[in-house]
């Protein structure tokens, strides 16, 4: 039986700006699968699938320019026959002249920005990876297109 | 530094559609504006007007809580500062005011998982706003403090959090019955 393997990367990308001023805990914000995530030939993940983020922590901009914070998290990514699959995190990234962080809080996935604006750009793009081993029903996922499946093919 | 730059520049290109500016509320409909969330934030977190609280600071020795399972534990710590040092702050959770600090107080309130949405308020200032997803079992330390600007509700760290604990003193208070 195919199997999604533990620590398969799951490409997502925000689909709109989030600001910490304009969301408050527990609101939902949307993401899209950037690249369908494959398993042999099926498509465990298709691309442009839509996928959630839980605000966890917002705070709007202090006072004296401190900057505000927001915490997201991305618990689970559905796959294609409607199972959701736990994720998690696996990097630290700092920069961009505000300071970003992934942490990674097993088995949840946060993502925090702090800066002045706290501001995730729309587009901006994460990974999280799959926590866990799940066989697959093939009968229940797609064939890959011929291009997908090369795409995917070792260079 | 780079590496995250690197990322959110990467991001930005390959955006394949126009940027929607922020999240609408939850379940979807129009796009809320800062001063709608902050508005917004306030009915949900601010307790009523006219309710007040006899305070003092308990010195002796102090004896902490268990971490509850089933609940998250938060510590509500007030730290120094030049200003606002003469009042009261209370904190409201869910509309409803559930402690109140002097400076160099804490106390901690156990608080059912899911989203709760905090108020600072002292005085005339405007209030300090802070919303949260609690998780069972786990410690939560809010710090509030006064600036020129107003109230501040921040998440500490764990190690900050209890750094401000140990050195503090516990805040006891009641609700003031109406006259």
């Amino acid at each position: 039986m195919p199997q999604l393997a533990d620590g398969t990367p799951v490409r997502l990308r925000f689909a709109r700006t989030v600001d910490s001023s304009q969301v408050i805990a527990g609101e939902k914000i949307p993401l899209e699968v950037v690249e369908p995530v494959l398993v042999g030939k099926l498509v465990a993940i298709p691309q442009h699938s839509a996928e959630e983020a839980i605000v966890t922590m917002a705070q709007a901009g202090r006072s004296m320019a401190r900057g505000g914070g927001l915490q997201l998290k991305i618990e689970n990514v559905r796959l294609a026959d409607g199972e959701l699959v736990p994720v998690r995190a696996v990097k630290d990234v700092e920069g961009g002249g505000r300071k970003a962080l992934m942490i990674a809080t097993l088995p949840l996935w946060a993502f925090e920005v702090k800066g002045k604006s706290a501001t995730v750009p729309a587009g901006t793009e994460i990974t999280a990876y799959i926590a866990g081993d799940f066989p697959l029903d093939a009968s229940k996922f797609q064939v890959a297109s011929v291009s997908l499946q090369q795409k995917d093919l070792p260079k | 530094m780079a590496q995250a730059g690197a990322v959110f520049v990467h991001a930005q290109e390959t955006t394949p559609t126009p940027p929607q500016k922020s999240s609408p509320p939850a379940g979807g409909g129009q796009q809320r504006s800062e001063e709608e969330t902050r508005k917004h934030l306030q009915q949900l977190a601010c307790g009523p007007s006219g309710v007040h609280f006899s305070q003092h600071t308990e010195k002796g020795p102090q004896v902490l809580p268990e971490q509850p399972a089933d609940k998250g534990l938060i510590y509500v710590i007030r730290t120094e500062s030049p200003f606002g040092a003469m009042g009261q702050a209370r904190l409201a959770m869910d509309g409803k005011w559930v402690g109140v600090n002097r400076v160099g107080n804490y106390f901690y309130i156990e608080v059912a998982p899911g989203p709760h949405y905090f108020c600072m308020k002292a005085g005339l200032d405007e209030p300090g706003l802070l919303s949260l997803v609690i998780e069972k079992g786990k410690t939560y330390y809010i710090r509030h403090g006064f600036t020129m600007g107003g109230i501040d509700l921040d998440l500490l760290d764990e190690a900050k959090g209890k750094e401000y604990v140990a050195k503090y003193h516990r805040s006891v208070f009641d609700v003031k019955p109406k006259r």
